[in-house]
Protein backbone atom coordinates (compact mmCIF):
# COMPACT_ATOMS: atom_id res chain seq x y z
CA UNK A 1 0.00 0.00 0.00
CA UNK A 2 0.83 3.53 -0.54
CA UNK A 3 0.43 6.89 0.04
CA UNK A 4 0.81 8.69 -3.52
CA UNK A 5 -0.58 12.15 -2.65
CA UNK A 6 -1.32 13.76 0.72
CA UNK A 7 -2.95 17.39 0.87
CA UNK A 8 -3.79 19.22 4.14
CA UNK A 9 -5.58 22.22 4.74
CA UNK A 10 -5.46 24.60 7.92
CA UNK A 11 -4.52 21.55 9.33
CA UNK A 12 -2.04 22.19 12.71
CA UNK A 13 0.29 24.29 11.71
CA UNK A 14 -0.14 24.02 8.07
CA UNK A 15 -2.22 26.61 5.85
CA UNK A 16 -1.84 24.52 2.42
CA UNK A 17 0.57 21.42 2.43
CA UNK A 18 0.87 19.62 -0.43
CA UNK A 19 3.12 16.68 -1.56
CA UNK A 20 3.47 13.89 -4.20
CA UNK A 21 5.10 10.65 -3.17
CA UNK A 22 6.57 8.17 -5.60
CA UNK A 23 9.49 6.85 -3.55
CA UNK A 24 8.95 4.23 -0.88
CA UNK A 25 11.06 6.27 1.39
CA UNK A 26 10.36 9.83 2.71
CA UNK A 27 12.33 11.82 4.96
CA UNK A 28 10.97 14.94 6.19
CA UNK A 29 13.30 17.02 7.99
CA UNK A 30 13.16 20.48 10.09
CA UNK A 31 14.02 21.45 13.50
CA UNK A 32 11.62 21.25 16.60
CA UNK A 33 8.01 22.43 16.51
CA UNK A 34 8.02 23.41 12.69
CA UNK A 35 5.11 20.76 12.10
CA UNK A 36 7.28 17.06 10.74
CA UNK A 37 5.34 15.23 12.94
CA UNK A 38 2.08 16.92 12.34
CA UNK A 39 2.15 15.22 8.55
CA UNK A 40 2.71 11.72 10.11
CA UNK A 41 -0.40 12.53 12.72
CA UNK A 42 -2.39 13.63 9.56
CA UNK A 43 -1.42 9.95 7.37
CA UNK A 44 -1.74 8.06 10.94
CA UNK A 45 -5.63 9.34 11.60
CA UNK A 46 -6.28 8.19 8.12
CA UNK A 47 -5.68 4.70 9.52
CA UNK A 48 -6.90 4.73 12.98
CA UNK A 49 -9.34 7.52 12.75
CA UNK A 50 -7.90 9.03 16.05
CA UNK A 51 -5.14 10.96 17.01
CA UNK A 52 -2.94 10.26 19.65
CA UNK A 53 -1.33 13.79 20.60
CA UNK A 54 -4.76 15.26 20.01
CA UNK A 55 -7.57 15.55 22.83
CA UNK A 56 -10.70 16.80 20.45
CA UNK A 57 -10.63 17.40 17.25
CA UNK A 58 -10.34 21.16 17.54
CA UNK A 59 -6.76 20.34 18.42
CA UNK A 60 -6.18 19.72 15.17
CA UNK A 61 -7.11 22.93 12.85
CA UNK A 62 -4.75 25.68 12.32
CA UNK A 63 -5.52 28.42 15.09
CA UNK A 64 -8.57 30.67 14.07
CA UNK A 65 -10.00 28.72 11.04
CA UNK A 66 -13.34 26.71 11.24
CA UNK A 67 -11.81 23.42 9.76
CA UNK A 68 -9.18 21.35 8.36
CA UNK A 69 -9.00 19.33 5.55
CA UNK A 70 -6.80 16.10 4.81
CA UNK A 71 -7.38 14.60 1.21
CA UNK A 72 -4.90 11.94 0.47
CA UNK A 73 -4.46 9.58 -3.03
CA UNK A 74 -3.82 5.81 -2.18
CA UNK A 75 -2.49 2.43 -4.16
CA UNK A 76 -3.47 -0.54 -3.07
CA UNK A 77 -3.33 -3.93 -4.44
CA UNK A 78 -7.30 -3.91 -5.28
CA UNK A 79 -7.11 -0.35 -6.64
CA UNK A 80 -6.49 3.51 -5.87
CA UNK A 81 -8.73 5.65 -3.73
CA UNK A 82 -9.37 9.08 -2.97
CA UNK A 83 -9.77 10.15 0.53
CA UNK A 84 -10.80 13.69 1.62
CA UNK A 85 -11.76 14.19 5.37
CA UNK A 86 -12.79 17.32 7.14
CA UNK A 87 -12.55 17.82 10.70
CA UNK A 88 -14.53 21.00 12.30
CA UNK A 89 -14.41 22.86 14.90
CA UNK A 90 -17.58 20.93 16.33
CA UNK A 91 -16.34 17.87 16.53
CA UNK A 92 -18.41 16.59 13.32
CA UNK A 93 -16.63 14.81 10.28
CA UNK A 94 -17.32 14.47 6.81
CA UNK A 95 -15.85 12.06 4.83
CA UNK A 96 -15.77 10.99 1.10
CA UNK A 97 -14.39 8.37 -0.28
CA UNK A 98 -13.75 8.16 -4.08
CA UNK A 99 -15.96 11.30 -4.36
CA UNK A 100 -18.53 9.41 -2.36
CA UNK A 101 -19.94 11.13 0.86
CA UNK A 102 -20.29 8.32 3.88
CA UNK A 103 -22.88 8.24 6.35
CA UNK A 104 -20.26 6.97 9.50
CA UNK A 105 -17.39 9.34 8.93
CA UNK A 106 -15.31 7.40 12.38
CA UNK A 107 -15.91 4.38 10.97
CA UNK A 108 -16.14 4.37 7.63
CA UNK A 109 -12.73 5.64 7.22
CA UNK A 110 -11.46 2.85 9.20
CA UNK A 111 -10.09 -0.36 7.07
CA UNK A 112 -9.32 1.85 3.68
CA UNK A 113 -5.29 2.72 4.70
CA UNK A 114 -3.05 1.03 6.97
CA UNK A 115 -0.37 2.39 8.77
CA UNK A 116 1.74 1.65 11.94
CA UNK A 117 3.39 4.73 13.69
CA UNK A 118 6.68 4.79 15.73
CA UNK A 119 7.48 7.76 17.90
CA UNK A 120 9.86 8.04 20.42
CA UNK A 121 7.02 8.92 22.83
CA UNK A 122 6.33 4.74 22.22
CA UNK A 123 9.05 4.00 24.83
CA UNK A 124 6.06 5.28 27.16
CA UNK A 125 4.13 2.21 26.46
CA UNK A 126 5.94 0.36 28.95
CA UNK A 127 6.71 2.64 31.21
CA UNK A 128 3.63 5.33 30.79
CA UNK A 129 -0.15 4.15 32.51
CA UNK A 130 -2.28 1.61 31.07
CA UNK A 131 -4.19 3.89 29.37
CA UNK A 132 -1.05 4.27 26.73
CA UNK A 133 -1.44 0.81 26.42
CA UNK A 134 -5.41 0.42 25.87
CA UNK A 135 -5.06 3.05 23.14
CA UNK A 136 -1.99 0.83 21.33
CA UNK A 137 -3.81 -2.21 21.19
CA UNK A 138 -7.30 0.33 20.19
CA UNK A 139 -5.48 2.03 17.22
CA UNK A 140 -4.66 -1.50 15.53
CA UNK A 141 -7.18 -2.91 16.13
CA UNK A 142 -9.55 -0.38 14.39
CA UNK A 143 -7.84 -0.74 11.44
CA UNK A 144 -7.92 -4.63 11.59
CA UNK A 145 -11.32 -5.46 12.60
CA UNK A 146 -14.10 -3.62 11.49
CA UNK A 147 -16.36 -4.37 14.41
CA UNK A 148 -14.12 -3.47 17.34
CA UNK A 149 -14.60 0.50 16.66
CA UNK A 150 -18.39 -0.21 17.03
CA UNK A 151 -17.71 -2.90 20.15
CA UNK A 152 -15.86 0.19 21.91
CA UNK A 153 -18.47 2.40 20.98
CA UNK A 154 -21.24 0.77 22.40
CA UNK A 155 -18.89 -0.44 25.70
CA UNK A 156 -18.06 3.41 26.40
CA UNK A 157 -21.35 4.55 25.89
CA UNK A 158 -23.15 1.63 28.47
CA UNK A 159 -19.96 2.15 30.49
CA UNK A 160 -20.90 6.30 30.72
CA UNK A 161 -24.60 4.96 31.24
CA UNK A 162 -23.77 2.99 34.23
CA UNK A 163 -21.51 5.57 35.63
CA UNK A 164 -23.93 8.02 35.87
CA UNK A 165 -26.34 5.72 37.69
CA UNK A 166 -24.35 4.32 40.27
CA UNK A 167 -23.08 8.47 41.00
CA UNK A 168 -26.83 8.97 41.27
CA UNK A 169 -27.52 6.23 43.16
CA UNK A 170 -24.83 7.28 45.88
CA UNK A 171 -25.66 11.00 45.41
CA UNK A 172 -29.90 9.76 46.16
CA UNK A 173 -30.22 6.32 47.67
CA UNK A 174 -32.89 4.68 46.11
CA UNK A 175 -33.86 0.86 47.08
CA UNK A 176 -30.93 -1.63 46.70
CA UNK A 177 -32.97 -4.09 44.61
CA UNK A 178 -33.80 -1.52 42.54
CA UNK A 179 -30.67 0.53 42.29
CA UNK A 180 -29.40 -3.87 41.23
CA UNK A 181 -31.97 -4.42 38.32
CA UNK A 182 -30.84 -0.86 37.00
CA UNK A 183 -27.44 -1.54 36.54
CA UNK A 184 -28.58 -5.03 35.51
CA UNK A 185 -29.77 -3.50 32.40
CA UNK A 186 -26.47 -1.82 31.57
CA UNK A 187 -24.50 -5.03 32.66
CA UNK A 188 -25.77 -6.82 29.99
CA UNK A 189 -24.79 -4.54 27.02
CA UNK A 190 -21.61 -4.20 28.72
CA UNK A 191 -21.42 -7.74 28.94
CA UNK A 192 -22.16 -8.24 25.25
CA UNK A 193 -19.74 -5.85 23.80
CA UNK A 194 -16.92 -5.69 26.23
CA UNK A 195 -16.79 -9.89 25.22
CA UNK A 196 -15.89 -8.35 22.11
CA UNK A 197 -13.32 -6.31 23.24
CA UNK A 198 -11.78 -8.87 25.46
CA UNK A 199 -11.79 -11.53 22.40
CA UNK A 200 -10.30 -9.30 20.09
CA UNK A 201 -7.27 -8.36 22.10
CA UNK A 202 -6.49 -11.11 23.54
CA UNK A 203 -6.39 -13.28 19.43
CA UNK A 204 -4.74 -10.34 18.11
CA UNK A 205 -2.22 -10.63 21.17
CA UNK A 206 -2.11 -14.63 20.46
CA UNK A 207 -1.19 -13.25 16.81
CA UNK A 208 1.33 -10.97 17.28
CA UNK A 209 3.83 -12.94 20.20
CA UNK A 210 5.38 -15.31 18.01
CA UNK A 211 6.28 -12.13 15.42
CA UNK A 212 7.95 -10.00 17.80
CA UNK A 213 9.17 -13.07 19.95
CA UNK A 214 11.30 -13.97 17.13
CA UNK A 215 12.35 -10.11 16.74
CA UNK A 216 13.33 -9.40 20.18
CA UNK A 217 15.23 -12.70 19.85
CA UNK A 218 17.20 -11.74 16.91
CA UNK A 219 17.89 -8.47 18.44
CA UNK A 220 19.26 -9.68 21.70
CA UNK A 221 20.97 -12.53 19.74
CA UNK A 222 18.64 -15.00 21.19
CA UNK A 223 19.08 -14.16 25.05
CA UNK A 224 15.92 -12.33 25.53
CA UNK A 225 12.53 -13.55 25.39
CA UNK A 226 8.99 -11.39 24.80
CA UNK A 227 5.87 -11.89 26.56
CA UNK A 228 2.80 -10.06 26.57
CA UNK A 229 0.21 -10.76 28.81
CA UNK A 230 -3.26 -9.65 29.04
CA UNK A 231 -4.27 -7.93 32.10
CA UNK A 232 -8.35 -8.99 32.80
CA UNK A 233 -10.14 -7.28 35.14
CA UNK A 234 -12.47 -9.30 35.17
CA UNK A 235 -10.87 -12.04 36.07
CA UNK A 236 -8.94 -11.15 39.51
CA UNK A 237 -7.86 -15.02 40.54
CA UNK A 238 -5.44 -14.47 37.76
CA UNK A 239 -6.85 -17.80 35.87
CA UNK A 240 -6.18 -18.55 32.21
CA UNK A 241 -8.64 -16.69 30.28
CA UNK A 242 -11.06 -18.51 28.58
CA UNK A 243 -10.71 -18.09 24.52
CA UNK A 244 -14.10 -19.15 23.91
CA UNK A 245 -16.66 -16.06 24.00
CA UNK A 246 -19.30 -17.59 25.99
CA UNK A 247 -17.00 -18.34 28.82
CA UNK A 248 -15.19 -15.04 28.67
CA UNK A 249 -19.31 -13.79 28.73
CA UNK A 250 -20.25 -15.80 31.95
CA UNK A 251 -16.65 -14.77 33.47
CA UNK A 252 -17.45 -11.48 33.33
CA UNK A 253 -21.26 -11.68 34.56
CA UNK A 254 -19.97 -13.68 37.56
CA UNK A 255 -17.27 -10.69 37.87
CA UNK A 256 -19.74 -8.06 37.62
CA UNK A 257 -22.04 -9.70 39.95
CA UNK A 258 -19.38 -9.63 42.76
CA UNK A 259 -18.19 -6.59 42.09
CA UNK A 260 -21.67 -4.77 42.34
CA UNK A 261 -21.19 -3.38 45.82
CA UNK A 262 -17.61 -2.37 45.54
CA UNK A 263 -19.41 -0.34 42.20
CA UNK A 264 -22.11 1.22 44.09
CA UNK A 265 -20.03 2.11 46.82
CA UNK A 266 -16.97 3.94 44.41
CA UNK A 267 -20.21 5.19 42.36
CA UNK A 268 -18.44 3.67 39.10
CA UNK A 269 -17.60 0.48 36.88
CA UNK A 270 -14.58 -0.82 38.49
CA UNK A 271 -14.01 -3.42 36.24
CA UNK A 272 -14.31 -4.45 32.27
CA UNK A 273 -11.52 -3.43 29.18
CA UNK A 274 -11.69 -0.36 30.18
CA UNK A 275 -9.98 -0.88 33.19
CA UNK A 276 -7.60 -3.84 31.93
CA UNK A 277 -3.89 -3.61 31.15
CA UNK A 278 -1.02 -5.37 28.62
CA UNK A 279 1.87 -6.45 30.58
CA UNK A 280 5.73 -7.37 28.58
CA UNK A 281 7.33 -9.21 30.09
CA UNK A 282 11.32 -9.77 29.18
CA UNK A 283 12.53 -13.62 30.39
CA UNK A 284 9.18 -13.99 32.09
CA UNK A 285 9.92 -10.75 34.54
CA UNK A 286 8.01 -7.50 34.37
CA UNK A 287 9.63 -5.61 31.46
CA UNK A 288 8.65 -2.10 33.10
CA UNK A 289 10.95 -3.01 36.35
CA UNK A 290 13.36 -5.40 35.04
CA UNK A 291 14.11 -4.44 31.26
CA UNK A 292 17.15 -1.73 31.25
CA UNK A 293 16.04 1.73 28.58
CA UNK A 294 17.93 -0.27 25.84
CA UNK A 295 15.99 -3.44 26.21
CA UNK A 296 12.59 -1.46 26.49
CA UNK A 297 13.70 -0.06 23.33
CA UNK A 298 14.62 -3.12 21.60
CA UNK A 299 10.91 -4.62 22.95
CA UNK A 300 9.21 -1.67 21.57
CA UNK A 301 11.05 -2.01 18.10
CA UNK A 302 9.87 -5.97 18.13
CA UNK A 303 6.84 -5.07 19.16
CA UNK A 304 6.05 -2.35 16.09
CA UNK A 305 7.80 -4.47 13.30
CA UNK A 306 5.44 -7.46 14.69
CA UNK A 307 2.10 -4.82 14.06
CA UNK A 308 3.78 -4.41 10.47
CA UNK A 309 3.64 -8.21 10.01
CA UNK A 310 0.48 -9.04 11.29
CA UNK A 311 -1.57 -6.10 9.63
CA UNK A 312 0.17 -7.54 6.60
CA UNK A 313 -0.70 -11.03 6.87
CA UNK A 314 -4.67 -10.16 7.62
CA UNK A 315 -5.21 -7.52 5.43
CA UNK A 316 -2.78 -9.11 2.65
CA UNK A 317 -1.79 -5.37 2.30
CA UNK A 318 1.43 -3.76 3.18
CA UNK A 319 0.98 -0.85 6.26
CA UNK A 320 3.05 1.78 5.82
CA UNK A 321 5.17 2.98 8.41
CA UNK A 322 5.41 6.51 9.82
CA UNK A 323 9.14 7.09 11.87
CA UNK A 324 8.75 9.93 13.99
CA UNK A 325 12.18 10.83 15.64
CA UNK A 326 13.02 7.72 16.23
CA UNK A 327 16.56 6.96 15.46
CA UNK A 328 17.78 9.93 17.87
CA UNK A 329 16.68 7.45 19.82
CA UNK A 330 17.85 4.14 19.07
CA UNK A 331 21.89 3.15 18.58
CA UNK A 332 23.56 1.99 16.12
CA UNK A 333 22.78 -1.87 16.28
CA UNK A 334 19.20 -1.07 16.31
CA UNK A 335 18.73 1.39 13.70
CA UNK A 336 20.20 -1.36 12.02
CA UNK A 337 18.23 -3.78 12.64
CA UNK A 338 15.02 -1.90 12.16
CA UNK A 339 16.95 -1.45 8.60
CA UNK A 340 17.65 -4.88 7.95
CA UNK A 341 13.66 -6.01 8.92
CA UNK A 342 11.67 -4.00 7.06
CA UNK A 343 9.64 -5.62 4.44
CA UNK A 344 11.01 -5.02 0.99
CA UNK A 345 7.82 -2.93 -0.26
CA UNK A 346 7.16 -1.02 2.57
CA UNK A 347 6.71 2.93 2.32
CA UNK A 348 8.38 4.69 5.01
CA UNK A 349 7.66 8.39 6.41
CA UNK A 350 10.41 9.26 8.72
CA UNK A 351 10.93 12.76 10.18
CA UNK A 352 14.27 13.77 11.78
CA UNK A 353 16.10 16.93 12.72
CA UNK A 354 19.09 16.21 11.31
CA UNK A 355 19.75 14.22 8.06
CA UNK A 356 22.85 12.86 9.99
CA UNK A 357 20.83 10.90 12.56
CA UNK A 358 19.39 8.55 9.65
CA UNK A 359 22.01 5.56 8.17
CA UNK A 360 23.46 6.72 4.42
CA UNK A 361 21.89 3.64 3.34
CA UNK A 362 18.73 4.77 4.29
CA UNK A 363 18.93 8.04 2.38
CA UNK A 364 19.59 6.36 -0.68
CA UNK A 365 16.82 6.97 -3.01
CA UNK A 366 14.38 8.53 -0.88
CA UNK A 367 12.57 11.63 -1.37
CA UNK A 368 13.67 14.06 1.24
CA UNK A 369 11.95 17.36 2.12
CA UNK A 370 12.68 19.68 4.90
CA UNK A 371 9.97 21.97 6.71
CA UNK A 372 10.15 25.19 8.53
CA UNK A 373 7.00 26.62 10.20
CA UNK A 374 4.79 24.43 8.11
CA UNK A 375 5.59 25.43 4.86
CA UNK A 376 8.44 22.92 2.68
CA UNK A 377 11.65 25.20 2.34
CA UNK A 378 13.38 22.55 0.25
CA UNK A 379 13.08 19.37 -1.81
CA UNK A 380 15.72 16.32 -2.98
CA UNK A 381 14.18 13.78 -5.36
CA UNK A 382 16.00 10.56 -6.07
CA UNK B 1 -25.99 43.30 9.91
CA UNK B 2 -27.97 42.79 13.18
CA UNK B 3 -31.49 42.07 12.96
CA UNK B 4 -34.27 44.63 15.23
CA UNK B 5 -34.93 43.35 18.26
CA UNK B 6 -38.41 41.65 18.24
CA UNK B 7 -37.41 39.77 15.16
CA UNK B 8 -34.19 38.54 16.61
CA UNK B 9 -36.49 37.26 19.63
CA UNK B 10 -38.44 35.69 16.94
CA UNK B 11 -35.60 33.90 15.21
CA UNK B 12 -34.75 32.75 18.72
CA UNK B 13 -37.85 31.42 19.44
CA UNK B 14 -37.90 29.30 16.31
CA UNK B 15 -33.74 27.85 16.98
CA UNK B 16 -35.73 26.45 20.01
CA UNK B 17 -37.25 23.68 18.16
CA UNK B 18 -35.69 20.42 18.11
CA UNK B 19 -33.71 19.76 14.71
CA UNK B 20 -33.67 23.88 13.58
CA UNK B 21 -30.83 25.64 13.59
CA UNK B 22 -29.90 29.44 12.84
CA UNK B 23 -30.18 29.64 9.14
CA UNK B 24 -33.80 27.49 9.16
CA UNK B 25 -34.67 30.12 12.33
CA UNK B 26 -33.91 32.46 10.42
CA UNK B 27 -36.07 31.33 7.08
CA UNK B 28 -38.85 30.75 9.51
CA UNK B 29 -39.03 34.40 11.10
CA UNK B 30 -38.57 35.73 7.78
CA UNK B 31 -41.86 33.69 6.38
CA UNK B 32 -43.53 34.59 9.39
CA UNK B 33 -42.93 38.20 9.21
CA UNK B 34 -43.79 37.94 5.18
CA UNK B 35 -47.67 36.97 6.10
CA UNK B 36 -50.61 39.37 6.53
CA UNK B 37 -51.86 40.23 9.98
CA UNK B 38 -54.64 37.55 9.34
CA UNK B 39 -52.30 35.05 8.76
CA UNK B 40 -50.68 35.65 12.22
CA UNK B 41 -54.12 35.57 14.21
CA UNK B 42 -55.09 32.18 12.32
CA UNK B 43 -51.90 30.86 12.98
CA UNK B 44 -51.61 31.80 16.73
CA UNK B 45 -55.21 30.22 16.71
CA UNK B 46 -54.33 26.60 15.75
CA UNK B 47 -51.40 26.86 17.94
CA UNK B 48 -53.51 27.76 20.80
CA UNK B 49 -56.19 25.58 19.88
CA UNK B 50 -53.70 22.53 19.58
CA UNK B 51 -52.40 22.98 22.71
CA UNK B 52 -56.03 23.28 24.25
CA UNK B 53 -56.78 20.42 22.60
CA UNK B 54 -54.47 17.86 22.68
CA UNK B 55 -53.87 15.62 25.81
CA UNK B 56 -52.69 12.53 26.74
CA UNK B 57 -54.83 9.44 26.49
CA UNK B 58 -55.25 8.13 30.71
CA UNK B 59 -54.81 4.55 29.09
CA UNK B 60 -51.70 4.55 26.31
CA UNK B 61 -50.77 8.08 27.04
CA UNK B 62 -50.75 8.98 23.33
CA UNK B 63 -51.53 12.48 22.48
CA UNK B 64 -54.96 12.65 21.57
CA UNK B 65 -57.90 15.16 21.78
CA UNK B 66 -60.13 12.37 23.32
CA UNK B 67 -59.92 10.25 26.28
CA UNK B 68 -59.50 7.21 26.12
CA UNK B 69 -57.83 8.02 22.67
CA UNK B 70 -59.37 7.30 19.18
CA UNK B 71 -56.94 3.74 19.30
CA UNK B 72 -58.02 2.55 23.10
CA UNK B 73 -61.81 3.31 22.00
CA UNK B 74 -62.05 1.90 18.72
CA UNK B 75 -63.92 -1.38 19.43
CA UNK B 76 -62.28 -3.38 16.66
CA UNK B 77 -58.70 -3.34 18.35
CA UNK B 78 -57.32 -6.48 19.89
CA UNK B 79 -57.53 -5.17 23.48
CA UNK B 80 -55.05 -8.14 24.15
CA UNK B 81 -52.12 -6.74 22.80
CA UNK B 82 -49.74 -4.19 23.67
CA UNK B 83 -47.15 -2.38 21.82
CA UNK B 84 -44.75 -0.23 23.77
CA UNK B 85 -43.12 2.91 22.04
CA UNK B 86 -41.14 5.46 23.25
CA UNK B 87 -42.70 8.39 22.11
CA UNK B 88 -46.32 9.10 19.96
CA UNK B 89 -44.28 9.71 17.09
CA UNK B 90 -43.40 6.38 17.18
CA UNK B 91 -46.63 4.90 17.33
CA UNK B 92 -47.63 6.59 14.66
CA UNK B 93 -45.04 4.80 12.38
CA UNK B 94 -46.13 1.68 13.41
CA UNK B 95 -49.59 2.62 13.03
CA UNK B 96 -48.85 3.45 9.54
CA UNK B 97 -47.56 0.32 8.48
CA UNK B 98 -51.67 -1.28 8.75
CA UNK B 99 -50.14 -4.18 9.89
CA UNK B 100 -51.04 -3.56 13.89
CA UNK B 101 -54.54 -4.04 15.01
CA UNK B 102 -53.43 -3.98 19.04
CA UNK B 103 -53.02 -1.30 21.57
CA UNK B 104 -49.94 0.60 22.55
CA UNK B 105 -48.46 2.20 24.95
CA UNK B 106 -46.53 5.12 24.50
CA UNK B 107 -43.80 5.37 27.80
CA UNK B 108 -42.25 8.80 26.96
CA UNK B 109 -38.64 8.40 26.42
CA UNK B 110 -35.83 6.21 27.22
CA UNK B 111 -33.72 5.68 30.12
CA UNK B 112 -30.90 7.38 30.22
CA UNK B 113 -28.96 7.93 33.79
CA UNK B 114 -26.83 10.39 32.07
CA UNK B 115 -29.92 12.92 31.11
CA UNK B 116 -31.65 11.77 34.52
CA UNK B 117 -33.61 9.57 33.09
CA UNK B 118 -34.86 6.54 35.46
CA UNK B 119 -37.79 4.26 34.98
CA UNK B 120 -39.51 7.05 36.95
CA UNK B 121 -39.30 9.64 35.17
CA UNK B 122 -41.22 7.26 31.97
CA UNK B 123 -44.86 5.91 31.91
CA UNK B 124 -43.93 2.62 33.49
CA UNK B 125 -45.91 1.98 36.38
CA UNK B 126 -48.46 3.26 34.56
CA UNK B 127 -48.14 0.10 32.34
CA UNK B 128 -47.46 -1.75 35.02
CA UNK B 129 -50.66 -1.38 36.38
CA UNK B 130 -52.21 -1.92 33.11
CA UNK B 131 -50.71 -5.17 32.19
CA UNK B 132 -51.69 -6.46 35.70
CA UNK B 133 -54.93 -5.02 35.20
CA UNK B 134 -55.65 -6.03 31.66
CA UNK B 135 -53.97 -9.37 31.62
CA UNK B 136 -52.80 -9.19 27.73
CA UNK B 137 -51.78 -12.18 25.57
CA UNK B 138 -48.69 -10.73 24.26
CA UNK B 139 -46.77 -7.37 24.76
CA UNK B 140 -44.33 -5.97 21.91
CA UNK B 141 -41.34 -3.76 22.26
CA UNK B 142 -40.73 -1.50 19.18
CA UNK B 143 -37.92 0.59 20.81
CA UNK B 144 -34.82 2.21 19.93
CA UNK B 145 -31.66 0.02 19.04
CA UNK B 146 -29.39 1.93 20.50
CA UNK B 147 -28.02 1.35 24.40
CA UNK B 148 -30.54 3.49 26.24
CA UNK B 149 -33.20 1.62 24.08
CA UNK B 150 -31.95 -1.92 25.09
CA UNK B 151 -31.65 -1.03 28.34
CA UNK B 152 -35.15 0.28 28.72
CA UNK B 153 -36.15 -2.82 26.88
CA UNK B 154 -34.42 -4.84 28.96
CA UNK B 155 -35.85 -3.46 32.61
CA UNK B 156 -39.35 -3.90 31.06
CA UNK B 157 -38.91 -7.38 30.70
CA UNK B 158 -37.72 -7.47 34.02
CA UNK B 159 -40.27 -5.90 35.55
CA UNK B 160 -43.13 -6.78 33.45
CA UNK B 161 -42.11 -11.32 32.71
CA UNK B 162 -44.14 -11.79 36.11
CA UNK B 163 -47.41 -10.84 34.53
CA UNK B 164 -47.14 -11.51 30.71
CA UNK B 165 -46.29 -15.20 29.00
CA UNK B 166 -45.14 -13.60 25.76
CA UNK B 167 -42.79 -10.67 25.91
CA UNK B 168 -41.50 -9.93 22.25
CA UNK B 169 -39.80 -7.53 20.51
CA UNK B 170 -39.38 -6.38 16.61
CA UNK B 171 -36.97 -8.42 14.85
CA UNK B 172 -33.63 -7.17 13.60
CA UNK B 173 -33.32 -7.75 9.64
CA UNK B 174 -32.47 -5.85 6.46
CA UNK B 175 -34.26 -2.55 5.56
CA UNK B 176 -36.90 -3.74 2.95
CA UNK B 177 -36.19 -3.15 -0.67
CA UNK B 178 -32.48 -2.46 -0.57
CA UNK B 179 -29.48 -4.43 -1.64
CA UNK B 180 -27.50 -6.54 0.38
CA UNK B 181 -24.14 -4.99 -0.66
CA UNK B 182 -25.26 -1.82 0.94
CA UNK B 183 -25.73 -2.51 4.32
CA UNK B 184 -23.39 -2.48 7.27
CA UNK B 185 -21.71 -5.29 8.92
CA UNK B 186 -23.82 -5.12 11.93
CA UNK B 187 -27.47 -4.80 10.48
CA UNK B 188 -26.13 -8.11 8.06
CA UNK B 189 -24.65 -9.88 11.27
CA UNK B 190 -27.77 -9.36 13.43
CA UNK B 191 -30.10 -10.30 10.15
CA UNK B 192 -28.17 -13.59 9.89
CA UNK B 193 -28.81 -14.10 13.83
CA UNK B 194 -32.37 -13.53 13.18
CA UNK B 195 -32.70 -15.63 9.93
CA UNK B 196 -35.86 -17.14 9.27
CA UNK B 197 -36.83 -20.91 7.46
CA UNK B 198 -38.36 -19.99 3.74
CA UNK B 199 -41.96 -21.42 4.43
Amino acid sequence: MLLKKLKLTDFRNYSEFEEDFKELKIIIIGQNAQGKSNILEAINLLATSKSERAERDSDLIHWGKDFALIFADIERKDGSSKIALQINSSGRRKLKINDVAKKAPQADLLGNFFAVMFSCDDLYLIKGSPSIRRSWLDSVLFQLDSKYHRSLHDYQKSISQKNALLKSGRENPIARKELKIQTEIWNEQIINSGTEIIYTRLEFLKEISPYSSELLKNISMRTEDLGLKYLCTINKNEMEIPNEKTNIKSLFKASLENSFEEECARGQSVIGPHRDDLQFQLNGREARSFASQGQQRSIILSLKLGEVQVIEKRKNEMPVLLLDDVFAELDEKRQDFLLHNLPENIQIFLTTTHISDVQKEFIKGAHIIEIKTGKIVHKVSA
Amino acid sequence: MKYTKPLLRLIEEFQKFPGVGPKSAERMAFHLIKQDVHYIEGFSKVVIEAKEQIRKCSECFNLSSNDPCEICSNSLRDKKTICVVSEAKDLSVVERTNEYKGLYHVIGGLISPIDGIGPDDLVIKELIYRVSRSDPNEIIFALDTSTEGEATALYLHRILSPLCKKITRLGFGLPAGTELEYADELTISRALENRKEIV
